[in-house]
């Protein structure tokens, strides 16, 4: 990978990790500073103190004066704590500052143990000071301390036995004696600052997983809200040029109307006036010119319900479909009774919507099984269950059937599957259908019927679309 | 540079605090057991006298030693000569801890029973065979105030054992006495007759 190669994620969020690692130690070491700093100078005063309890003064007879231990614990103490102070308030966090606190702090220890005379009570302060030192998190520098203990310990073991260790003429190895429990402490405390090491990685990384996945969200919630705000602006444009069509198609139909009427009322004042004497020819092409802007009037006629479904005028309200059935089975009595048709129909539910699209939705159906049908006795179902969010309506009948390579092709505008002279129509009627389920918010499909036929499923929503302006939910039938 | 002057500055800012604690001070005694006092060596074993300055600090670390001392050797006894300075009370603390300690007598002196010893230093020990013949002088402290086994106090034991002292003589560490003149009234009334 080259330097110009982009940071993968993972990679970020190592470094990410690592930036926080170092910050959370930075900020326990300057910490642990502040504590020396309290504590060396507390256990400054706390020398002086000592010095003052136990070897005040210094006697001659009746005359006295001031203990040298007390000048000591004075001069010595503030020396051993000037330099560690100086750099916590200069270089707070630093490696030097830390390891010249370790210093002074083993420093007091041994000066703490010689204003004691030696008392190997006193030497739990060693062991406490390297458990302080611990809270840096940082073994170098315990072994700093420690070496300074060690080195303590040797010298005066050689030079001055009895201040360290309380005899005269300690074995050679007692310093080593000394120094042995000092590892076995340092032991534990490494363990211990390891493990806490451990632990600042593992929240430093999981802090960096945190940062890393808000940041990828806020990217996926900008990226989102582009895409939305995308689509609403093609939804725009869509729903702009869709009403445009819609005006163009019904402005365009509507004027076509009126002069076809007129050429379809003078082709019949002439078919009146001069077909009989016409021969038989000539009075052909005159019913076909008659026929055809029949024809035409239809398709307009049908054109312009079907624009009109795309802005429903009324507003959506609760419908009960027993009733819109009842109203088609009316108008379509005649075709029924031609037919000698059986139409059955279950309890039906009430739906939110407009009548008047329903009952033409409805009107083409039962239509389309009294159109396309042979010659065994018509039998129409009309069926509903519910579903858990829908309605589900099947409309069936005992007629030819599609065949289902159409099944999606009939749902279109104009298409016939047969020859008009056997099954006169204009195609529109599935179209319009489909397109009143659509408003609805619903669905239709068609399937064959078991033992031939056809059966239209149509999904309608319990609830009302969104579009709806009126919204009461209907109970099941 | 700096972390090595800081080292030096604490080292010379300690000599004066070390040099103190090294010093011993004087190790005169009378050679034997002096007549002219009321004090007379005890009948049987070994008797130590040791003399301390009843503010001297370092005289703590002296009684514990002596009381380590006769805790290991049983036939030790032992006065303890507290010199106490005028204007001070004599039955203070450290003629307190010195009543506690197992066959010992404790003698408040005004300065004349150290100087029947010979002896001018708090701290120094005296350990005489029932005769009145010295067999050991000196410190019983490593060095001044501090406790823990050394040669003074060794000696002293293996006498009270009945054995040979390692050393016949040790250095003393403790603040002068002072003279008679220095010693309060309360004590030389209280001198023993």
């Amino acid at each position: 990978m080259s330097a110009s190669d982009p940071i993968q994620p993972d990679q970020a969020e190592d470094a990410e990790a690592s930036r926080l690692f170092a910050r959370h130690l930075e900020v326990l070491q300057r910490y642990t500073d502040r504590i020396f700093a309290v504590l060396l100078i507390l256990q400054w005063l706390a020398m002086i103190l000592i010095a003052l309890t136990i070897s005040p003064r210094i006697w001659a007879g009746s005359d006295s004066a001031i203990h040298p231990h007390v000048l000591g614990a004075t001069l010595v103490g503030a020396a051993i704590i000037s330099l560690p102070l100086l750099l916590i308030i200069r270089r707070p966090g630093s490696v030097a500052t830390r390891h010249v606190v370790a210093v002074a702090q083993a420093l007091s220890s041994a000066l703490l143990i010689h204003l004691t005379g030696g008392r190997i009570e006193t030497h739990f302060h060693v062991f406490g000071s390297l458990a302080f030192i611990a809270f840096y998190r940082d073994y170098r520098v315990l072994i700093t301390a420690s070496a300074v203990v060690s080195l303590d310990h040797w010298l005066r073991g050689m030079w001055w036995p009895q201040s360290v260790y309380g005899v005269l003429e300690p074995d050679g190895w007692r310093w080593l004696e000394h120094v042995g429990w000092v590892v076995f402490e340092d032991a534990f405390l490494i363990i211990f600052i390891r493990q806490s090491i451990s632990h600042i990685r593992e929240i430093s990384l999981q802090r960096a997983r945190e940062v890393s996945d808000r940041r990828r969200l806020l990217a996926a919630t900008a990226e989102a809200e582009a895409a939305r705000e995308a689509v609403q602006a093609h939804a725009e444009v869509l729903t702009r040029v869709n009403s445009d069509l819609q005006q163009f198609a019904y402005v365009a139909s509507h004027d076509l109307k009126e002069p076809l009427r007129m050429v379809v009322q003078y082709l019949e004042v002439l078919d009146l006036r001069i077909g009989p004497g016409l021969d038989g020819e000539h009075r052909r092409y005159l019913t076909h010119a008659i026929e055809g802007g029949c024809r035409m009037q239809r398709l307009i006629n049908d054109l312009l319900a079907y624009t009109r479904i795309s802005d429903p005028r009324d507003a959506f309200i609760p419908v009960d479909l027993n009733d819109v059935i009842a109203h088609v089975r009316e108008s379509l009595s005649v075709g029924i009774a031609e037919q000698d048709a059986v139409i059955e129909v279950e309890r039906l539910p009430t739906v939110v919507g407009s009548a008047s699209l329903l009952g033409l939705l409805f009107q083409n159906l039962l239509a389309n099984a009294l159109k396309f049908h042979e010659d065994r006795p018509l039998l129409i179902r009309i069926a509903c269950d519910h579903q858990a969010d829908a309605w589900r309506i099947l409309v069936s009948d005992n007629g030819i059937g599609v065949d289902p390579a159409h099944y999606e092709r009939i749902f279109q505008v104009f298409q016939r599957l047969h020859h008009e002279k056997r099954y006169p129509g204009t195609g529109i009627g599935l179209a319009i259908s489909r397109k009143i389920v659509h408003q609805h918010g619903g669905t239709i499909a068609v399937r064959p019927t078991t033992g031939g036929g056809t059966t239209f499923v149509i999904s309608l929503p319990r609830a009302a679309p969104a579009s709806a302006k009126t919204v009461p939910l209907p109970d099941a039938p | 540079m700096a972390i090595c002057a800081w080292l030096l500055c604490i080292g010379m800012a300690a000599v004066p605090m070390v040099r103190h604690q090294l010093t011993a001070g004087l190790a005169t005694d009378a050679g034997r057991w002096p007549s002219a006092t009321a004090l007379r060596p005890f009948p049987t074993g070994i008797t130590v006298v040791l003399a301390v300055h009843a503010r001297c600090p370092c005289a703590w670390a002296s009684l514990d030693e002596l009381s380590q001392a006769l805790t290991a050797a049983p036939d030790l006894q032992a006065y303890v000569l507290v010199g106490t300075p005028p204007g001070t009370d004599p039955d203070e603390a450290l003629a307190r801890r010195a009543r506690r300690l197992p066959r010992t007598q404790v003698v408040c002196d005004d300065g004349s029973a150290a100087h029947a010893f010979g002896v001018s230093t708090s701290g120094h020990a005296l350990a005489f065979d029932r005769l009145g013949g010295l067999r050991f002088s000196g410190g019983i402290t490593g060095s001044r105030g501090h406790r823990g086994d050394n040669a003074g106090m060794a000696a002293v034991i293996a006498l009270g054992r009945g054995a040979p002292p390692g050393h016949a003589a040790t250095p003393v560490y403790g603040c002068p006495l002072g003279g008679p003149d220095q010693t309060c009234s309360r004590c030389a009334a209280r001198r023993p007759e």
